[in-house]
């Protein structure tokens, strides 16, 4: 027990043996430097923050060496605890298990009107024409060599619905949920950028110019009923999704039924705000370097856009024909809110509409295609998952 | 030629189904809004009545404790005096006869105040 000054160089020593430096290799300062990326583009740039600072630095902790925070519990013979498991691991059993993303949707119930689609019930048509992007790119994956659960699951990224698709790949291709996570939430914080050129190529400058007619006021009862049809209807034909519907529409009557203001206002505020941290740092840390940078990374990312691109042009398509068939009362423009991402795709209607027209106000008529965009990601995951999913 | 005939025959069958299960919700929605809308005008005519049986009564606060204490506490803090050196002796409701652009502007007013 006696102190000696030749001891503190081997201390130095033994503490940088055990550091993460000395493990730390070229691919975990890569992962690193895309974490800080996406950090700044998260806080500076402001891309979905929400989302995307806790995915960032989900990741930046997932890559560095000796901290173990995703290492799963350690079991001895007799089945007794060796060694726990890190933080983020057990957390992470929220996504594994299909438990967060039914939670988030109860809060984007709890936060969204479905008024705008029962005004206009042909929204829902938006809606499912904003899914082709969905199934080309499940091709496109297919094409690549990908097998057709790993294809499913990089095609709901065209969805553009962040859940439903981490509950798709965690149920399909567990393997792929960090980049597939990365990718849907990333292009969903892009939207504003990657939309616009879509809807003006396929749009001419008098369609982005219809002002389209007020909505009709949707009664009280009519949004109460709407929630149980549609939980109902959907569950009974696509079970396995009825976890994400159920919620979404529970969070919805919550909302909408005005008796239950406490619930309401803790699935809107505080449940979905700590299931996003959890959701997002766990989901952050699945892209560790072994799992991330590989070639078929590449191919997600790109399937991904081109899953986006053709949402979008998916519905912007049959937006022009309902146009035509409306003689000229549908604005095109409302159609590329058919993909999910709630409420920002409705936003960039209403901001491409006005820079043709400032005095055009799209955004109620885009929030119908928008939430029936989400349904209609819901319906596309759960026709995949009864196509390609576990018997 | 095998594996883009498999993805597109999945993707037309994916396709068709969303297409269906969302058309079928779309019929759904326009039924549930014509009954609600017949069963609507057929009851609209009821309560137009009650109410004005309603304004004929007046509305009396006595033994409404609660808005006896806040409307004298209101006029107790626009008047500026303790709320034990005023006697409120009646309150009589006032119908709404202000244009809606007066009551607005007095409105904003109050918020500016507050």
């Amino acid at each position: 027990m006696n102190f000696s000054w030749s001891m503190i160089p081997d201390v130095f020593v033994e503490l940088f043996k055990n550091s993460g430096f000395v493990n730390l290799t070229y691919q975990h300062w890569i992962m690193i430097a895309i974490a800080c990326i996406l950090i700044y583009l998260a806080i500076v740039k402001q891309y979905e923050p929400l989302l995307l600072l806790p995915i960032a630095f989900g990741m930046l902790l997932a890559n560095l060496p000796n901290a173990g925070l995703m290492s799963a519990p350690v079991y001895g013979v007799d089945g007794k605890v060796k060694q726990i498991g890190g933080l983020l691991w057990y957390l992470y059993q929220g996504v594994q298990l299909d438990i967060y993303p039914p939670l988030i949707f109860m809060g984007i119930g709890a936060m969204t009107d479905f008024g705008p689609l029962i005004a206009n019930p042909s929204s829902l048509l938006l809606g499912a024409a904003a899914q082709l992007g969905v199934f080309t790119a499940f091709i496109g994956a297919i094409l690549l060599g990908f097998t057709p659960q790993e294809a499913a699951s990089i095609g709901i990224i065209g969805g553009a619905d962040g859940p439903t698709a981490i509950y798709l790949t965690s149920k399909l291709a567990p393997k792929l949920l960090g980049p597939i996570a990365v990718a849907a939430y990333s292009y969903m914080a892009l939207v504003p950028i990657i939309q616009p050129p879509i809807m003006k190529l396929f749009t001419t400058k008098e369609e982005r110019k219809i002002r389209m007619d007020t909505l009709k006021p949707v009664s009280k009862t009519e949004k109460i009923i709407f929630p149980i049809i549609v939980t109902v209807i959907v569950s009974l034909l696509l079970p396995s999704v009825a976890p994400l519907i159920g919620t979404l529409m529970l969070g919805n009557l919550f909302r909408e039924s005005g008796v239950v203001e406490r619930l309401t206002d803790t699935a809107q505020n505080a449940l979905i705000n700590i299931i996003t941290i959890f959701l997002g740092v766990t989901v952050g840390a699945t892209a560790n370097a072994e799992v991330f940078l590989r070639p078929q990374t590449i191919a997600i990312i790109v399937l991904g856009l081109f899953a986006f691109a053709f949402s979008t042009a998916g519905g912007v398509w049959l937006g022009k024909l309902m146009c035509k068939a409306t003689h000229g009362k549908v604005n095109p423009l409302i159609g590329s809110a058919g993909v999910s991402a709630v409420p920002m795709a409705a936003r960039v209607s209403q901001v491409v509409g006005q820079k043709e027209d400032p005095g055009n106000f799209l955004l109620m008529h885009a929030m119908g295609p928008n939430v029936a965009g989400v349904i209609g990601t819901a319906v596309a995951a759960g026709t995949l998952l009864a196509m390609f999913g576990p018997k | 030629m095998e594996k883009l005939m498999f993805g597109i025959g999945v993707a037309i069958i994916c396709m068709a189904i969303v297409f269906l299960v969302l058309i079928g919700l779309n019929y759904i929605i326009k039924l549930e809004k014509l009954i609600f809308r017949k069963s609507k005008t057929k009851s609209n005519q009821a309560p137009l009545v009650d109410e004005v049986k309603a304004a004929d009564k007046g509305k009396s606060y006595e033994g409404n404790d609660e808005i006896i204490a806040v409307i004298s506490a209101a006029i107790a803090a626009v008047i500026g005096r303790p709320y034990s050196k005023i006697i409120v002796r009646s309150i009589k409701e006032v119908g709404i006869n202000t244009p809606s652009w007066a009551l607005a502007g007095r409105q904003e007013q109050m918020n500016e105040r507050l």
